[in-house]
């Protein structure tokens, strides 16, 4: 807010005198065009900083964890996890909504954001769409190994095959197969097809050979040229169009595992609406856990600016307040639907034998984003930082409530039962937290992390109208 | 058939023996017999498949030939060119046989495919049992295959670093010692109780010889009899045999005459549940009452109409107030034996109203009224009872005495005959009585004095270790005897179905040889059955394996002077508390003596009251929990209450679960200078300073599956009475986990059991279909409500649905659904025996998972009893003493619009034709969301390769040992043996409907034949003569239930026994609300109480609880103040 740009004066405005426009502009200490070029592609034209290799050997050593919990659970059976008769859902599904979930904020910020024209977007878009596709990655391994027999996982595909059965297309499981593929394909696309200008530019500064052949067989030929750019906008465009219904889908779909069953705490028709404002919520929340530290580290300050942070922190807050409200609605008709064994899951849910997961859930997701009306509390990075860790336990354990709570003691009491992960579980869980810092690590070093076209263009140089 | 011309020289019994021996040259046998135990007997290539088949297909040359019975005698011949007649590849054949039990032999029919015998069933010529049988000689088949088992004969001997071993033999060798043995002199047969006739004219021959003879079991359902005679100054035993089948009121003391703890379990529940079968109004006007007076809560007190808790140590005053009621209501004449029985009852001070009203009851139906005393009370109960029978009129129409031989002498006198050198060489025959003594025999000293002990045997034990030799002794499937059932009226058969897997001997071959005659067994039998029939046909008699006789009926006599000498001193007894309790020590469900300890199905099958599998517990009452648990504060006994129990949202459990697993804390139980340690479990129902202690577990020398399993009690054990009083406990700080099946004991007031009592049910028969969310929910059906029973089968009309699912219509389907299979269970009834878990497991090969993975909840049968327990009053977190039970089996429910089906991804679990919800194993993936989304709960998930591992090498993974093969020869061909990964559940023994429909269809074939002439496939089938009859198929549950509980059947033919019960008003679907629209449907209960009685209640305490929660306004403010 340092700068206040004056506006053209006009007959009209003599009369009226308004107030002057305060447009907070969205790159900081009128930062040339040159500048942000040198800053993203320094990232990673610089030499490897050592922080990088011990962050990144630290962070494979932690995916191995996963690697050896489903090499044991694939050789000894599904046994080797907590799961048992009443909970036959354990930790796998929990993590695997958890995962997807934060897979929502990338394409929220780069197809929805894109589309309602909000131009804060650009810095942050690049890093979030990477970290949705990671994350929707993370998330793949579990649906895919929580099977029993997962040499047979591909049956879930539509193949034709020799046994002459199609999938069950009637199976929330199925459309999940569907639809998180459908997603992280389109994922993947938006994301790399917005890298191809940025490519190109680092191909074009590349000095090593490798560099001019891996930028440069990525950057597909493009040669700026009028008609790239032209066909690059609309691309965007559609793309963006093609992914804002499946910010809403994925995790409707995701939610219709547990809302297509008929158990009571799960049959709720109130599950898709709240699962996707949980997962913006998330998501959200995830990428403020990773770009405060990218922001410190790299002094991307100029770029990610304080409005990015308030943005975001808003975001948080509005979802979690939509969370907030699911949680009390879900009593509420609990009470006004009459059914005995409803009311019971949710009585059961906040006081029964998980009553602890049920208040983490709630003073992580409901309670701590209210801390954002504040604007000092915005302002405070390292606090914005430990709230957004917050959302990320409290939206995990919020799976944990949905799944266990209501499969552990459902209709019959005869069948009650009590679910505790085993140390594969836990292990197999942290240790994807190791393969997305890998994955992330990795597009830091060797790929632009903001795109910088797109930043320039909301910067003023790139208004041909300003007065620069 | 081969014909006999061809096989001149057939080999006789003897030469039988000889096969087997030269079968033993070969050297690969050789090799195996030189590997030493205990290593060898887990390897068994003795019987690898292979090598089976060889010895199989021998056996089966000779079939038809020589001997009928179904071991055919051996001889080696050329493998057949033609298959021999009988025997058809895939198809099994049905032997008539018995099992030998302390409970009387047990007539069956087992199932033998290719020779290997793998499923038992009753054998329904018997009548009283009806083709039913208890799960012990269900699980009993198991043994046969247990690798644990003594695979032969072995010898002890010390090594010089002074441990023992056993060293194995051949059995022929250590008879030979024996042989040298015998004739120094001062030998002693030491016995387990037997029915067997066969052993009784061998025994008398022994007797002759010299030899003495003794005998124990711990459970011994033979001391009531021995009791009662001697009471009676009679030098027989007088059984009592009640023939409940005329009982309209039954008062029960302490009698668990429907459970394990008497010995006519199965008579007695066929004839009384049969007396509580309820399909119109009328019928529950003619309903029989039970009361019970009881300190456990055994299963027959589950059923009871009207329970009363009472100490075991009490019961003799007890008895003496109900008789004396009985005495002065009757207007008795002797007004000395009035007088006797007032001063008997004046130390009993309560329960005057109960019993009062009790005995009016009895009285007021004459002859139709009996007094059962369980046979763990003293002789002056035994005698009152039988008194009050005679005087009711009962002896003669509901009850039986009759006059059976006094018992051998006790073990006690063995003892003291040992310690004063008369008896120097004993020989252990069957049962386990060091295990079972040691409480009151000092066998380290006595071993000392005994010259020579050999042991005969199923499995090394605690019995063995004292013996110089241990014989192997054959299975009761590869043995021959003869003996009769409990109630006498009987002889039955034993006859094997298959060799002896390995050098082991009968018990029958082994007494003729220490007789001194050496015949085989075989002939032993036909001889004996020629002559208790006269000259009748053994092989009929081996057919129909029942050969019918009488039992010798005593003529009742007044008992008035032996009532009058029981003396005051030995009814009054001192007043119980927390620190001077009474221990009742009964049969263990899952050991039942011990012999089962071993058994893995029995280990798993959870006891039908306490629900814990693989270990025993201390019941305590809860009254006596709080006690403790303020007497010792953090003991850890009651959960402490959570915000849902104080509120009355939820009912407390009656343990500590920590992560699901039960947590016990272990206590000392002493009784003067003896005690043992055992973990708590409170149960409601017990008598207040009662704990129930059960005798089986804790063994020491027993195989893999029964190791570390439970709590010892035989250390408490005295030898007079399984009754102990004077017992004190204390905390040891410790703390057991137990594998409990079921955590929580309250329904919750969820109309998931419905029961009215008789009044309510007359004044309207269709109160089920009041209950339940369904009742207030818009019609399942829709317009289609009221169409029949069959049209709904074979249409599903939509109802309200969207979904066009699932289709049985004859046009729309390639393959018509001739029959629509359902399922009723009758709530009323359950006694809650299990005999259907373990039938279920043996029929369809389900696996064992040890405890360890029980704990994890991942037990695997497809069958499971609900126990509920429902209370007077629920006052927050408080554990009632007085409760209601209800049983209800619950397996997969076949719902025609499944959960479980729309969920599948992969098309796992689809709906057949005629209604099954079929299970493809091969399609499953494993996802569990069927499992998830099943509103029962039925489905079970293969977590790991439960048979294909060790269960507990399971974590290893493909590192780890793999199961022993012996157990493979167990399983049932006709069912696949699932892998891991893979989800399964209750299929309607889809192998049973198939066989049947197979059978129609080729008998329909024939009949086309004959009648056309015709041969091809121009043949018309019409689909009447397709239709499998009614009451062909028998699900391995409806085969096995006493009680005739449940019923399959065909619901698209009105004249089915069970479209005619699913269209009775009793009829309801648990959570039908949910549309699920189940084929297993269940009959409400109804319960029978006496308005008068002072614990009567105008509905069941499930029913009142279920109005409560159903309807909150119309109590008022007070939360479970009723």
């Amino acid at each position: 807010m340092s700068e206040v740009k004056d506006i053209q004066e006009h007959e009209i405005l003599k009369k009226v005198d308004p107030a002057p426009w305060k447009e907070v502009p969205l790159v900081l200490n009128n930062r040339s065009l040159k500048w942000v070029t040198d800053k993203i592609c320094g990232i990673v034209e610089s030499k490897t900083p050592s922080w990088w290799w011990w962050c990144f050997i630290t962070a494979l050593c932690i995916a191995s964890f996963t690697g050896m919990g489903l090499v044991y659970l694939v050789s000894t059976g599904v046994g080797v996890w907590g799961n048992n008769n009443p909970v036959n859902w354990g930790w796998a599904i929990v993590n695997f909504v958890f995962w997807i979930g934060i897979g929502h904020a990338g394409t929220l910020i780069s197809a929805v954001l894109c589309l309602l024209k909000q131009k804060w977007r650009t810095s942050i878009n690049r890093a979030s769409e990477a970290m949705t596709v990671f994350a929707v990655l993370c998330a793949g391994i579990f649906p895919l190994f929580h099977v029993g027999r997962v040499w047979f996982a591909w049956w879930l595909f539509p193949l034709p095959n020799s046994n002459a059965i199609w999938p069950q297309f009637r199976s929330p499981l199925e459309w999940d197969v569907f639809a998180v593929s459908t997603y992280a394909t389109v994922s993947i696309l938006f994301w790399y097809m917005g890298m191809i200008p940025d490519m190109a530019v680092l191909r074009d500064r590349a000095k090593e050979t490798w560099r001019k052949y891996f930028y440069g067989f990525f950057a597909m030929g493009w040669r700026n040229a009028n008609n790239h750019w032209r066909n690059f906008e609309m691309a965007y465009l559609l793309l963006a169009g093609l992914s804002t219904p499946l910010v809403l889908s994925v995790h409707t779909i995701v939610s219709f595992d547990f809302a297509v069953a008929n158990l009571p705490g799960w049959h709720t028709t109130i599950f898709p609406p709240y699962f996707v404002a949980g997962a913006i919520f998330s998501g959200f929340g995830m990428v403020l856990t990773l770009l405060l530290p990218v922001r410190a580290v790299y002094g991307l300050h100029d770029l990610i600016t304080q409005k990015h942070i308030t943005n975001m922190c808003m975001i948080t807050l509005a979802t979690g307040s939509l969370v907030g409200y699911a949680y009390a609605m879900e009593f509420f008709i609990a009470w006004y639907g009459a059914n005995s064994y409803e009311g019971f899951a949710f009585i059961n849910r906040a006081f029964g034998n998980y009553w602890w997961s049920y208040w983490i859930m709630v003073s992580c997701n409901v309670i701590c984003p209210q801390l954002f009306w504040f604007k000092k509390i915005r302002e405070n990075i390292p606090l914005v930082w430990i709230i957004s860790i917050f959302v990320n336990v409290g939206m995990w354990f919020e799976r944990f409530v949905i799944a266990n709570t209501t499969l552990s003691r459902d209709f019959l009491p005869s069948s009650w039962g009590y679910y505790s992960p085993t140390v594969v579980d836990i292990f197999t869980f942290f240790g994807t937290f190791g393969f997305f810092s890998v994955l992330f690590l990795l597009f830091l070093r060797f790929l632009p992390l903001m795109p910088m076209c797109e930043v320039k263009s909301v910067m003023p140089q790139a208004d041909p109208h300003g007065d620069h | 058939m081969i014909k006999e011309a061809e096989q001149p020289n057939l080999p006789s019994g003897k030469e039988y023996w000889k096969s087997l021996d030269s079968l033993a040259e070969t050297p690969g046998f050789k090799d195996w017999v030189s590997r030493e135990f205990p290593e060898g007997a887990s390897i068994l290539e003795g019987v690898e498949r292979r090598s089976f088949v060889k010895l199989m297909a021998a056996s089966f040359g000779l079939a038809g030939l020589g001997m009928s019975g179904c071991r055919r005698p051996e001889h080696v011949i050329l493998p057949y060119g033609k298959s021999p007649e009988e025997l058809i590849p895939g198809v099994p054949a049905f032997y008539a046989t018995s099992h030998p039990t302390s409970r009387g032999f047990q007539p069956l029919i087992v199932e033998s495919h290719q020779g290997r015998p793998t499923k038992v069933e009753g054998n329904p010529s018997y009548l009283p049992y009806g083709g039913s049988t208890d799960v012990y000689s269900q699980a009993s088949v198991l043994d046969l295959y247990d690798p644990d088992r003594a695979q032969g004969s072995f010898a002890q001997e010390t090594l010089k670093n002074g441990v023992n071993r056993w060293k194995k033999v051949s059995t022929n060798t250590a008879l030979d010692s024996l042989k040298d043995e015998l004739s120094e002199g001062k030998v002693a047969v030491l016995a387990n109780r037997s029915h067997s006739l066969l052993r009784q004219s061998l025994q008398r021959k022994a007797l002759s010889s010299g030899i003495q003879w003794f005998e124990h079991d711990a459970i011994d359902y033979t001391s009531a009899e021995n009791k009662l005679g001697k009471a009676l100054g009679l030098k027989k035993a007088l059984r009592a045999v009640p023939n409940l089948s005329s009982a309209k009121r039954v008062l029960s003391l302490d009698s668990d005459f429907l459970g394990n703890r008497e010995s006519n379990e199965l008579s007695n529940t066929r004839a009384f549940m049969a007396g509580r079968k309820v399909l119109k109004a009328a019928d529950a006007k003619k309903m029989n009452r039970l009361y019970i007076a009881e300190s456990d809560l055994s299963r027959t007190g589950g059923v009871a109409d009207h329970r009363l808790r009472v100490e075991s140590s009490q019961m003799i005053g007890f008895t003496s107030l109900v008789a004396s009621v009985l005495v002065s209501k009757l207007g008795h004449s002797d007004q000395s034996l009035k007088k006797h029985l007032k001063i008997l009852s004046s130390f009993t001070n309560s329960q005057k109203e109960w019993a009062s009203e009790a005995v009016t009851d009895l009285l007021s139906n004459p002859k139709k009224s009996v007094v059962l005393a369980g046979s763990h009370l003293p002789a002056e109960v035994q005698l009152l009872a039988y008194e009050m029978n005679r005087l009711l009129g009962s002896i003669g129409s509901t009850i039986n005495y009759i006059e059976v031989g006094a018992s051998a002498d006790s073990i006690q006198s063995l003892a003291s005959k040992i310690n004063d050198g008369a008896v120097e060489r004993l020989i252990i025959l069957g049962g386990n009585p060091v295990y079972q003594t040691k409480g009151f025999i000092n066998w380290e000293d006595l071993s000392k004095k005994l010259k020579f002990v050999v042991r005969l045997g199923g499995s090394i034990d605690e019995s063995s270790q004292i013996a110089n030799y241990h014989l192997g002794q054959s299975h009761y499937l590869e043995s021959w005897d003869l003996g009769t059932t409990w109630d006498q009226s009987s002889y039955v058969p034993v006859q094997p179905l298959i060799a002896p897997l390995f050098d082991t001997i009968s018990e029958a071959s082994f007494l003729s040889y220490l007789a001194g005659e050496e015949k085989d067994d075989h002939g032993l039998v036909k001889n004996l059955h020629s002559q208790i029939s006269n000259g009748g046909d053994f092989e009929d008699f081996l057919r129909l394996g029942i050969l019918a006789t009488k039992p010798v009926l005593f003529t009742s006599v007044d008992a008035t002077k032996a009532l009058l000498s029981i003396k005051p001193a030995k009814v009054k007894s001192s007043k119980l508390s927390e620190d001077n309790l009474d221990v009742v020590i009964i049969p263990d469900f899952h050991a039942h003596d011990g012999q089962y300890a071993n058994n893995g199905w029995m280990q798993e099958c959870p006891d039908p009251i306490s629900k814990l599998t693989w270990d025993n517990a201390l019941l305590i009452s809860p009254v006596l929990a709080n006690i403790l648990e303020s007497k010792h504060p953090g003991l850890g006994l009651l959960p402490k209450p959570t915000m849902l129990n104080n509120n009355g949202q939820i009912a407390p459990d009656a343990a500590q679960f920590d992560g699901g697993k039960q947590k016990a804390p272990v206590v000392t139980v002493k009784v003067g200078d003896k005690s043992i340690t055992a973990p708590l479990y409170v149960q409601p129902g017990l008598a207040d300073f009662t704990l129930v202690a059960t005798l089986g577990h804790g063994r020491t020398n027993v195989g893999r599956v029964g190791q570390g399993t439970g709590y010892d009690v035989t250390p408490l054990l005295s030898g007079d009475s399984l009754v102990i009083s004077g017992v004190s406990i204390e905390p040891t700080g410790d703390f057991e986990i137990l594998a409990n099946v079921q955590e929580h004991w309250s329904m919750e007031g969820r109309a998931i059991v419905r029961e009215a009592n008789v009044d309510e049910y007359t004044a309207n028969t269709g109160f089920a279909s009041k209950m339940g969310a369904e009742s207030h929910s818009p019609p399942m059906w829709g317009k289609d409500q009221d169409k029949s029973l069959q049209e709904k089968a074979t249409t599903t009309p939509r109802g309200n649905s969207a979904y066009e699912h699932p289709d049985h219509t004859y046009e729309k389907s390639d393959v018509f659904g001739i029959h629509q299979w359902g399922m009723t269970i009758d709530l009323n009834q359950c006694t809650g025996c299990s005999a259907c878990v373990v039938a279920c497991q043996s029929e369809n090969n389900i696996p064992v998972v040890g405890k360890d993975q029980v704990l994890r909840g991942r037990e695997m049968h497809w069958i499971r009893l609900d126990r509920y327990f429902s209370s007077t009053t629920r006052d927050g977190a408080e554990i009632p003493s007085d409760v209601q039970v209800s049983f209800q089996g619950v397996a997969c429910m076949h719902c025609e619009t499944a959960p479980c089906e729309t969920v599948c991804p992969v098309n796992a679990t689809v709906h057949d034709e005629e209604g099954l919800n079929a299970m493809a194993y091969n399609r499953c993936v494993g996802t569990r969301y069927c499992a998830n989304n099943c509103p029962y709960k039925v489905r079970r998930f293969n977590f790991f390769d439960w048979n294909k591992r060790k269960t507990d090498e399971l974590y290893q993974g493909p590192l780890g040992d793999k199961n022993d093969s012996l157990v493979d020869m167990g399983k049932n061909p006709d069912v696949t043996v699932r892998m891991r990964g893979v989800m399964e559940k209750c299929t309607y023994c889809v192998q049973r409907i198939q066989e049947s429909k197979i059978r129609t269809k080729v008998n329909a074939q024939q009949n086309a034949k004959f009648k056309t002439g015709e041969d091809g496939s121009n043949l018309k089938l019409e689909t009447k003569d397709l239709k499998v009859p009614d009451g062909t198929i028998k699900t391995a549950c409806q085969q096995v239930c006493p009680s005739d509980a449940i019923v399959f059947g065909d619901i698209s033919d009105p004249d089915s026994e069970v479209s005619k019960l699913k269209n009775n008003p009793r009829d309801y679907s648990v959570l039908g609300y949910l549309n699920t629209r189940p084929r297993t449907t269940f009959l409400a209960k109804v319960r029978n109480p006496n308005p008068k009685m002072p614990d009567f209640a105008s509905s069941p305490h499930s029913a009142r609880e279920y109005h409560d929660a159903a309807h909150p306004s119309h109590h008022g403010d007070k939360h479970g103040a009723h």
